[in-house]
């Protein structure tokens, strides 16, 4: 959003308390920061929102691509930040990106497999791990999503709601409902720990 | 199965602990953000301005012609409403008027009552507008010459009858000639 079209919106307010400046939030000001180009700015953008592009990314790509993507995501949303016209939507917005970047690399890329901890050679419980991941890239994406957000980078459900963009309601019915989706794909019963 | 474990980590879930403990290795690990190079610092101006104005300056212009058509349709309108029945004096002027046939030469101060035919509208209205248009013209008034121009024209009718004549005798010679 730019300048001009955040003091429309913004007007109504700003007219009413014109002694007092308009409080910007943190985030606003830190994409601000960004626009103009402030290298540090860009860096806790970075770590902040990082997780969730892994997430989205890790739902849908091997393992060993993700990484990469996960940087070229980012500056592609550094090249493109004048676009973002909602600063409340820049997790959405920033998930749209990482979602027509895997499009673009499905696009893109050769057929290649996953190589799975097996031919790696590594413990049975990286390959339980794999089948787990699998199992969670086999649901519908709204749930894989947030599942991955839950159980790979460790979220709870406010902090999903809060980097998405989506309600709290939402989140907590994409969760409970992948949940009982993975728990029947994996064959886990549902007993209490 | 623990909703709120699911939710918010309170509690406890042994198949969810379970399933996150597999899947940490996979977890996200924090590396340094990439570099910026300083190309990328240049930002892709927005056009909103740009398309903003461009919209206003179309519709604009759409009304705008709207308007004049509405305006000329209206005043046409007017115009044959004000005409539509051909008025005696009028048909004087332009429309088709049928004198009685047996009287012949009536002349047109004739008392006589004119028979009125109406036409179309659109063509009543032209011959109106026409015929306005021939009263509005001024009369036109006698020219008159200065004494050089009067001159001018004696020698110039003179030289043209003498070129007049000499044509004359050209083509008298070779008509002989072809006899």
């Amino acid at each position: 959003m730019s300048d001009r079209e955040f003091a429309g919106t913004t007007y109504f307010f700003a007219a009413e308390s014109a002694a007092a400046p308009v409080s910007e939030s943190p985030r606003s000001r830190m994409i601000s920061a960004i626009k103009a180009g402030d290298e540090q700015a860009f860096g806790d953008f970075y770590r902040e929102f990082a997780p969730l592009v892994h997430a989205i990314l890790l739902a849908r790509l091997p393992r060993h691509e993700v990484q990469d993507i996960v940087q070229e995501v980012f500056l592609a949303a550094y090249r493109h930040i004048g676009s973002l016209r909602d600063e409340n939507a820049l997790g959405g917005w920033l998930a749209r990106i990482a979602r027509n970047y895997v499009v673009d690399h499905y696009r893109a890329a050769r057929p290649a497999d996953e190589l799975t901890g097996d031919i790696e050679g590594k413990r049975d419980l990286r390959l339980e791990a794999s089948e787990a991941l699998d199992a969670i890239r086999s649901l519908p994406i709204a749930y894989r999503e947030t599942l991955v957000l839950r159980l790979v980078e460790g979220m709870s459900g406010n902090e999903i709601a809060d980097l998405t963009g989506l309600s709290p309601d939402s989140v907590r019915v994409n969760l409970h409902r992948g949940m009982n989706l993975l728990r029947k794909s994996l064959g886990i019963t549902g007993k209490k720990g | 199965m623990n909703n709120d474990y699911l939710w918010d980590k309170t509690g406890n879930d042994a198949d969810i602990e379970r399933l996150e403990t597999l899947l940490s290795d996979l977890r996200y690990q924090p590396v340094a953000p990439p570099t910026l190079v300083q190309k990328q610092l240049v930002f892709e101006p927005r056009r909103t301005w740009f398309r903003r104005s461009l919209a206003r300056i179309l519709a604009g212009g759409v009304a705008g012609v709207l308007l004049v058509g509405v305006w000329f349709l209206i005043s046409r309108r007017d115009i044959s409403n004000e005409t539509t029945p051909v008025s005696a004096k009028d048909t004087q002027v332009g429309a088709i008027t049928q004198a009685p046939a047996k009287e012949g030469n009536v002349p047109r101060s004739d008392p006589e009552p004119v028979k009125t035919v109406y036409l179309p509208e659109r063509k009543a209205a032209r011959r109106v507008i026409a015929a306005r248009a021939v009263a509005a013209k001024p009369p036109r008034r006698p020219e008159r010459l200065t004494r050089q121009e009067r001159y001018a024209y004696d020698q110039l009718m003179l030289a043209l009858s003498i070129t007049g004549s000499k044509f004359k005798a050209v083509s008298d010679t070779i008509n002989r000639t072809e006899d």
